[in-house]
């Protein structure tokens, strides 16, 4: 995958600010044009933006809600250590927190671990009630969104586009080498030559 | 698995079909000079693609070499030279068809009953062998069958957590032997893999399941008129593209040597087609006259 940084066009390490200005630029830019690869790129955008955001801090106070009764700290640490694959320190931490206090970064991080376990479908019922419980946050929206594109089997258009454009992939250096060939036959015949050794 | 898991011929290049073949061909000849030509009726497509799948990521090329088919002289098979990885497969195989038979003899109808008591003893036989030639192997899949109905028995148990025992089980015998990145990328693709079997199975087996009274994930489902039928199937085509797209996933980041359209095959058009084909039965009747459309 590409740098995130890059696809924002932001230096490395830039600030939250900047990365919200770029990345609001950007989409709005493509928001405006319907065909297939700006909708590509828009992905591209939306997925380098939630790797910025879920490497940062940030992340926990990013959402919009204001009922957030876990301080930022808590669910940091519980994305470092999904970040770094310890799923199963992850998850006792989360289920320890209890019910009441449970937000929608709750259900969104347990619905990551368990995407992670590869418990689908009980991360697309977190997935959904994170995103009903913050309509306006765009990490969730986006995490329930895939789901449901790869539900409708949406993948698989994209995976054909893919294959094709890989099997006609421009001029090989082959391709170079016997169109020279075919242009000194056609010299050679009119009496001229391209190639003097051949 | 229950032969779910094959290629797609019409979308597949005739020399990798044969190459394919070639690896079921050597899996029934490891079948049958490891374990006696009885250990050969249990040969299924299923293990070709883990054979497929691990010569895919081994390091080192191999040759097929054609010999003939003791069952059928007039055909002629490709046999694949890495020995040890196919024999490994052949290995898993039968452990996994001794735990089967285990099962069938625990819970299964009437027939199932008497056919696994008949042949119980020769199997369990090949399985001491195969226990001892891939003892993790075994240990994972014995793990499984121990844990699987304490699961089942549980009240309002999900459907993730039923197919865990066996996805688990199937990813944990494609990435035996392997470290680190390629370790976690074969596991889950076996995971996967294993995930749409047992969700492909579930819903195969519902009505009978709920004849029988032996435990299914979907048994509060509504299969009882055409119109709920056809939302099931729905269903069910959801869940399994949701499953088939994280197997893509991680076949795209596996780190592949060779035979990437093979796999591709089986993993892209194979399942999607078997998928459809299982599920036709709660789809309203439609012709089944084969059909091809252009566009």
């Amino acid at each position: 995958m590409k740098n995130p940084y890059e696809v924002l066009g932001v230096p490395q390490g830039a600030s939250m600010e900047q990365v919200n200005a770029a990345y609001r630029e950007l989409s709005r830019k493509y928001a405006d044009d319907s065909s297939a690869s700006a909708q590509k790129r828009m992905d591209e955008l939306n997925r380098a933006y939630d790797e910025i955001i879920m490497d940062s801090g940030a992340y926990a106070g990013y959402s919009a809600s204001g009922n957030q009764s876990y301080s930022a700290a808590d669910y940091s640490d519980i994305k470092a250590k999904i970040n770094s694959g310890r799923l199963d320190d992850a998850q006792t931490i989360l289920d320890g927190m209890p019910e009441y206090s449970r937000n929608a970064e709750w259900y969104y991080l347990k619905g990551t671990i368990q995407q992670k376990r590869g418990w689908l479908e009980e991360a697309a019922k977190n997935f959904a009630t994170a995103s009903n419980l913050d309509p306006t946050n765009n990490t969730y929206k986006l995490a329930y969104n895939r789901v449901n594109n790869a539900r409708n089997g949406g993948y698989r258009t994209e995976r054909r586009q893919n294959n094709r454009k890989d099997s006609n992939s421009g001029c090989s250096g082959c391709d170079m080498c016997s169109g020279l060939i075919c242009a000194d036959c056609c010299c050679e015949c009119f009496g001229g030559d391209l190639i003097p050794c051949c | 698995m229950l032969g779910y898991v094959r290629a797609f011929k019409p979308e597949m290049k005739i020399k990798d079909f044969e190459l394919y073949k070639g690896v079921y061909c050597s899996l029934c000849r490891s079948l049958g000079r490891l374990y006696s030509p009885l250990a050969q009726l249990f040969l299924s497509y299923d293990f070709a693609l883990a054979a497929v799948l691990r010569l895919a990521v081994a390091e080192s090329g191999c040759t097929f070499e054609q010999k003939r088919c003791p069952y059928n002289p007039a055909k002629k098979c490709m046999i694949c030279s890495r020995r040890e990885i196919i024999d490994y497969c052949a290995h898993a195989l039968i452990i996994t068809v001794y735990y089967k038979i285990i099962d069938n003899l625990h819970d299964g109808g009437i027939k199932n009953k008497i056919v696994a008591a008949l042949i119980y003893p020769v199997v369990a036989l090949m399985h001491k062998k195969a226990k001892k030639l891939a003892p993790n192997a075994d240990k994972t899949v014995a793990e499984m069958m121990k844990k699987q109905p304490l699961t089942e028995k549980k009240n309002g148990v999900c459907l993730d957590e039923a197919a865990h025992g066996s996805a688990d089980a199937l990813g944990s015998i494609f990435a035996e032997g392997f470290e680190g990145k390629q370790k976690d990328a074969l596991y889950s693709f076996g995971y996967m893999i294993g995930r749409f079997v047992y969700i492909l199975d579930a819903a195969d087996d519902l009505e009978s399941d709920a004849k029988t009274g032996s435990f299914n994930p979907f048994i509060n489902e509504n299969i009882s008129d055409e119109a709920s039928r056809a939302e099931f199937a729905d269903k069910i085509t959801g869940m399994l593209n949701l499953t088939q797209s994280q197997a893509l996933e991680a076949l795209d980041s596996l780190e592949i040597n060779r035979f990437y359209d093979i796999l591709d095959n089986i993993v892209f058009d194979g399942l999607t087609a078997c998928a459809k084909k299982t599920l036709t039965k709660y789809r309203p009747h439609e012709k089944e006259k084969k059909t091809y459309t252009v566009n």
